[in-house]
């Protein structure tokens, strides 16, 4: 019954098998002469400073927020694109009423000074 | 052979009804109220995959069950963006973001 | 070429004026100084007038547009009047409540519009993804409303846990929707009840799974036991002139949605939620009015009295006749005018830092102020349901509704819970009636609260004297 998905199986096996094959081949086979340099992390890059989690300023926080909110407003663009040379006239008037309502959003919250970062 | 030869269709309801019992297990045990909002998402998420499958076995001519699923993943962003903004507001004021810690109203 | 629906603007034009009217006053608001937003909040009481003047121009409109999904018929549209005349005497009660707490900012007119405007657009809904849709556009700005106190860590707290709790009653909700879809191929309430006595099998499984889980859903915004713990809190922490608009409001909203729901998308299935119906009715008058025995705070004990009131707000439908309906518009306006009043008290005695609403706080206020005294009397008896008032009248209907329905036993539950709720109410009155117990607290009579309460007080006795107009609308 699930026949199609045998191949996926196999494409699965085979690359869980190649993955731990090259690495265990490295390691087994490979010259390991290690020095203060290759050890650094990112050989020829710089020493990096401080960890590498860093808080962010909440203020992303807010940012990062709007940018979700007209990021997923945009998916109602998806369904338009598809059918939009059928909706006709009609059907851009809709979709200009909606981004307007969009954009009046978007004043809101720039006269409010939500996008300023100081 | 198509996938839905393969997969009937109690199959998906199952896979969306387990996923919906892990996001209410999420919204009741979990403390911290990031975690919670993630168990709601993890609810709603569920519904999608209701909804989409329905749309995909019972009526694939028409549209109703994929927009509505896009409905669904726009009030849950705005629902979430809400919920995150009151964390954070209630973050700033008293340094967690426990449940349990939450007092003041009870009586 | 993809004909789009034809719209019948009469029957959004009331929408239209809301929406239009937030839309704008939003862009407007940035431009009004910080000191005067009293204007905001003036001019979305001019919007919340025009749009209740539309829904009085088309009263007798009939019909439905976009294809079926929202409908106006004499009870939406007398429901959509109580919600406006909750937002409007919501905001009058507010705008001098927002400056003595130092909270005035120009969006909470803008909030209440967004919110009464899913009101609306949930009480014409005739399908179930509009349903979605404005529910949680109401439920957003009331989340937001609730917490319009910030950085009160009390309003916080309302906020977030108003937030919480809805947001998961909404995976209750579409979960439900999704079933429902799934069983019946559609959302729209005319094609389930269409589809409904062909269901077989599994598929019928679905459709009663899918109703049940959208009644928990509805539920849990009308506060009903056993979805109803959040509604205490909330109220308490959330600013008063907030705890009385969604209090009435969005109650008003999500009974006239879920009486849709029930007899026009589900009304073959009537044997299997009738009883359910009926038993969460009994449990929701029992828990709502024993717990507001027990409350010493104001605030709760109103809310959970509210929560006794959806008990009887679910007569309504539980009745599944004309006259259950009637009542149940009856019901929902004299509450809102008794519930607002109530609060309209509360607002005149509340200065800024005032955190727990202690009944000690009302006690010798008959000595102070009569005026008030009387307000407050008119308002809880007309809640325990005490002739004139428009609580008697409501209850009496409502009572009538289901005795004719056949369900004698929640006639004398109604009975014997409003002899309770009676009780708690009249201690609220002695206390205000007998001496002072605390320092007097601060009184305030600014005006726009002063008619707000007046309109409120007279609505009372004007249903209550008269009922005979709104009581036979359709």
């Amino acid at each position: 019954m699930l026949d199609p998905y045998v191949p996926i199986l196999v494409m699965l096996g085979v690359a869980i098998f190649v993955a731990i094959f090259v690495i265990t081949v490295s390691r087994v086979l490979g010259p390991q002469r290690p020095t203060r340099r290759k050890l650094m992390p990112y050989e020829s890059g710089m020493e990096p400073i401080g960890p590498a989690q860093r808080r962010f300023p909440v203020k992303f926080n807010l940012v990062a927020m709007l940018f979700i909110l007209f990021d997923i407003e945009v998916i109602f663009l998806f369904p338009y694109a598809l059918i939009y040379k059928d909706l006709g006239v009609p059907g851009l008037i809709a979709m200009g009423t909606f981004f307007i309502v969009l954009i009046i959003g978007m004043i809101y919250e720039w006269k409010r000074g939500a996008l300023t970062w100081d | 052979m198509s996938m839905i030869d393969a997969v009937p269709l109690s199959w998906v309801l199952t896979l969306a009804a387990i996923l919906f019992c892990i996001g209410l297990f999420g919204v009741i045990v979990r403390r911290s109220l990031i975690g919670v909002l993630f168990g709601v998402e993890l609810m709603l998420n569920a519904v999608n995959i209701n909804l989409i499958a329905f749309w995909r076995y019972l009526e694939p001519n028409l549209v109703a069950g994929q927009v509505f699923a896009l409905f669904i993943i726009t009030i849950a962003a705005a629902e979430a963006a809400v919920g995150l903004a009151m964390v954070i507001a209630v973050y700033r004021t008293r340094r967690t973001i426990v449940a349990d810690d939450m007092r003041n109203l009870q009586g | 070429m993809i004909t789009l629906p034809v719209i019948d603007w009469t029957i959004v034009a009331q929408l239209l004026v809301v929406f239009g009217g937030a839309t704008v006053l939003l862009l407007l608001d940035l431009a009004i100084p910080a000191g005067r937003k009293q204007v905001t909040a003036y001019l979305a009481l001019l919007v919340v007038l025009g749009a209740a003047a539309v829904g009085v121009m088309h009263a007798g409109v009939s019909g439905a547009t976009f294809g079926g999904t929202l409908r106006l018929d004499p009870f939406r549209t007398a429901v959509g009047l109580v919600c406006l005349a909750a937002a409007a005497l919501s905001i009058l009660l507010a705008v001098t409540f927002l400056g003595r707490h130092q909270i005035e900012r120009g969006e909470f007119a803008v909030l209440v519009l967004f919110g009464v405007g899913g009101m609306l657009l949930l009480v014409q809904a005739a399908d179930l993804v509009v349903m979605f849709l404005s529910l949680a556009l109401l439920s957003i700005t009331l989340y937001v409303l609730a917490g319009f106190a910030l950085p009160e860590p009390r309003s916080e707290e309302a906020a977030l846990k108003y937030l919480l709790t809805g947001a998961f009653a909404t995976g209750f909700l579409v979960f439900g929707i999704a079933l429902i879809y799934g069983a019946t191929g559609s959302t729209t309430l005319a094609t389930i009840a269409a589809a409904g006595p062909g269901l077989t099998g599994e598929y019928r499984l679905y459709a009663a799974a899918g109703l049940l889980l959208l009644v928990v859903g509805l539920g849990y915004k009308a506060s009903l036991v056993p979805f109803h713990m959040w509604t205490p809190d909330v109220y308490d922490g959330a600013p008063t002139p907030v705890a009385a608009f969604m209090s009435v409001a969005s109650k008003a909203a999500v009974l006239a949605a879920l009486t849709h729901v029930l007899l026009v998308g589900f009304g073959e299935l009537r044997a299997l939620w009738a009883p359910i119906l009926a038993v969460v009715a009994a449990a929701t008058l029992l828990v709502g009015n024993i717990g507001a025995l027990v409350q010493q705070n104001v605030k709760r004990m109103l809310a959970y009295s509210s929560i006794g009131q959806a008990g009887f707000l679910l007569f309504g439908p539980i009745a599944a006749s004309d006259r259950g309906i009637d009542a149940l518009v009856f019901y929902l306006a004299g509450y809102t005018a008794a519930n607002l009043a109530a609060f309209a008290v509360l607002i005149a005695l509340e200065a800024r830092g005032e955190t727990e609403w202690s009944m000690a706080r009302l006690s010798g206020l008959w000595q102070r102020s009569p005026g008030l005294t009387l307000a407050l009397a008119l308002a809880l008896l007309s809640l325990a349901g005490v002739p004139p008032t428009a609580g008697f009248i409501a209850k009496f209907a409502m009572l009538d509704a289901v005795w004719q329905a056949g369900y004698p036993a929640l006639v004398v539950l109604g009975v014997v819970t409003s002899a309770i709720a009676a009780a708690y109410y009249l201690r609220v009155l002695l206390r205000a009636a007998g001496p002072a117990e605390t320092d007097a607290p601060p009184m305030f009579g600014d005006w726009p609260l002063r008619l707000g309460m007046a309109l409120a007080a007279l609505a009372i006795v004007v249903l209550g004297l008269a009922p005979g107009w709104l009581l036979s609308f359709s």
